[in-house]
């Protein structure tokens, strides 16, 4: 297997999604085969090929940032919120 | 079925703006309509006191006051923000999201009279080919004749294929990442339309792959999504890769027929294993074309295989970035804690927020992403993604039109590639390289399969070209004259 259950263990940490035992141990699999699936790219010969990152080449728009500064925003903003405390989202400790 | 709900887009269009019915008896019909059909799961949400409500509005309106879509029942993926309504794309880390603002799309279609009837369910965060991941369940297909063993809509816009299957809105709003739109309408026997990537505002869609994703209608006529595309692409500046170039007009030579039009069908979409009756299906596009007055010819699209594996970097890579957002803090779901710190916050949060599917991307998203595969996996793929849209582009120095299947097959029971996510991603073979290419592309409903289920033909053409692609599509229509509809006296 490319991809065994410690390596699937660390790259669920890194997307930040916890997995049970079974799931950690499914996902390995399938990551496998859908890596396996995929080495006929590594065959494709690309050099001097630019990655293409912006299929219609134009130039990237850019906009004002809006001011969420005003309490009426905020609280739109809050709204949607799991857990807040007045005007702030509540998240557990950070620091010791 | 009510007489009303035989109509197309274009048709009720024109009837209530004669004032012959009033905008309150065709919302009422629609409103009853996805009553009646409740058990195919299609609606998130239904908005039908607004709609109501609107209607009368309309009603004590002048007709020459009336808007291009005035009183027209839109069914909406829930996937775009709509204020008032719940957004949840179809996943419990969403599922009591209210969006402080509203899509540029939905907005545009509010605008010119739309009323959004419904908001309908969809793979969760769009990542799926058989709306078999959202958190309401799966959305049956209303071409099921066994309910021991229901079909799948296709997916991930699944609900708005099925809502308009069963003339529950006069059009419906789907996202196409990589086949989301055309696949569906394939196996819902609609109509469906990816526009060229940058013309519809991605503002306000949740994001799945933003190089990807883009909106497009989901109708029962070719005539009909020209007239909804119009309406729904504009410039926005709210979308850095939203394109400043002008929509050409696209119902004034719809019907001017495809004389001399250039066709090219490639010979890499014919795959090993397909069946008799997608070759069959293929030959009659080749055979109505050609009637028309097309010339069809053969050509070749080299990097055709290598498509998949390449979407399936890409989008899962996009999609883990995109994704990161869903932390438990801002908006949406978080667990039941107590915490030892953050970051088991945000894991417990986000591995009980996401369903499978959504997981499984996201792992190898962050896999290709990380260091000592970022090479190798992504910016390789980047590359090959370059050679594909090459491939396009040269064959498009040829033709103007490219014809193919939408679908490898017809609709499949649900829960058959549950567990094989690799046989899954393969019925998007057809729809994912022009998605790969950022080219505008249709489904067109083109005959039944053995099982009397529809198939639909794919038309391709080069970016920017939506009226060339319409105009071949309004042809191929005529020619197919796919008048079936499913059998709901079930």
């Amino acid at each position: 297997m490319l991809i065994d259950k410690k390596v699937t263990k660390k790259i669920a940490f890194l997307a930040r999604i916890g997995l049970t035992e079974k799931e950690a141990e499914d996902f390995s699999k399938d990551l496998s085969n859908i890596l396996k699936w995929m080495e006929d790219l590594k065959k494709i010969d690309v050099k001097n090929v630019d990655p293409l990152r912006n299929i219609n080449d134009i130039e990237l728009l850019e906009r004002e940032d809006i001011d969420f500064s005003k309490n009426s925003d905020q609280r739109k903003l809050l709204a949607n919120a799991p857990k807040k405390n007045g005007n702030f989202f509540t998240v557990p400790k950070v620091i010791e | 079925m009510n007489e009303l709900l035989k109509l197309s887009l274009v048709e009720t269009v024109k009837l209530i703006k004669s004032k012959k019915v009033s905008a309150k008896e065709i919302i009422e019909t629609y409103i009853n309509r996805l009553e009646d059909t409740e058990k195919y799961n299609m609606l998130s949400e239904k908005n039908y006191d607004e709609a109501l409500e609107l209607a009368n509005k309309i009603d004590s309106k002048k007709p020459e006051d009336f808007r291009p879509l005035e009183g027209i029942p839109i069914a909406v993926k829930d996937i775009f923000c709509t204020v008032g309504n719940k957004t949840t794309a179809s996943s419990k880390i969403l599922n009591n999201f209210f969006a402080p603002y509203e899509s540029t799309v939905t907005k545009n279609l509010k605008n010119a009279g739309a009323i959004v009837i419904c908001k309908t369910n969809m793979d969760e965060f769009a990542m799926g080919s058989a709306s078999d991941t959202c958190i309401k369940g799966e959305v049956i297909n209303p071409w099921t004749d066994d309910f021991s063993k229901p079909l799948t809509p296709g997916g991930s816009s699944g609900g708005s294929a099925a809502v308009v299957a069963i003339s529950g809105a006069c059009f419906s709003l789907g996202t196409d990442t990589g086949g989301s739109i055309r696949q569906p309408a394939s196996f819902c026997g609609n109509v469906g339309l990816k526009p060229t990537y940058g013309r519809c505002s991605r503002y306000g869609i949740i994001a799945f792959a933003s190089s990807l994703d883009q909106a497009g209608p989901i109708s029962k006529t070719v005539e009909d999504a020209a007239y909804a595309l119009t309406y729904m692409a504009s410039w926005d500046k709210n979308d850095s890769t939203s394109v400043n170039i002008k929509m050409p007009d696209l119902l004034k030579n719809i019907k001017e027929g495809i004389k001399g039009l250039k066709v090219g069908v490639p010979k890499e979409y014919i795959i090993d294993g397909m069946s008799d009756e997608i070759q069959k299906l293929l030959e009659n596009g080749r055979t109505w074309l050609k009637d028309q007055g097309a010339e069809v010819i053969d050509i070749s699209l080299p990097h055709t295989k290598v498509a998949l594996p390449c979407y399936y970097i890409i989008a899962p890579a996009e999609a883990s970035a995109n994704l990161a957002r869903y932390d438990g803090v801002k908006f949406g779901y978080r667990a039941e804690g107590p915490f030892k710190d953050l970051n088991d916050m945000y894991c417990k949060t986000r591995g009980e927020g996401f369903g499978k599917e959504v997981k499984r991307r996201l792992l190898i998203g962050t896999y290709v992403l990380s260091s000592g595969y970022y090479d190798a996996y992504y910016i390789h793929a980047q590359k090959v993604r370059r050679k594909i849209a090459e491939d396009f582009n040269s064959a498009f120095k040829d033709v103007d039109v490219i014809l193919s299947p939408t679908a490898p097959s017809d609709a499949f029971v649900l829960g058959e590639k549950k567990e094989d996510p690799i046989n899954m991603y393969l019925n998007d073979v057809f729809t994912v390289p022009s998605s790969l290419a950022g080219l505008p592309a249709i489904s067109i409903p083109a005959g039944l399969s053995k099982n009397n289920k529809p198939l639909g033909l794919q038309l391709i053409s080069n970016k920017f070209t939506e009226d060339t692609l319409l105009k071949t599509a309004f042809a191929l229509e005529e020619a197919a004259s796919f008048t079936h509809r499913p059998n709901l006296e079930k």
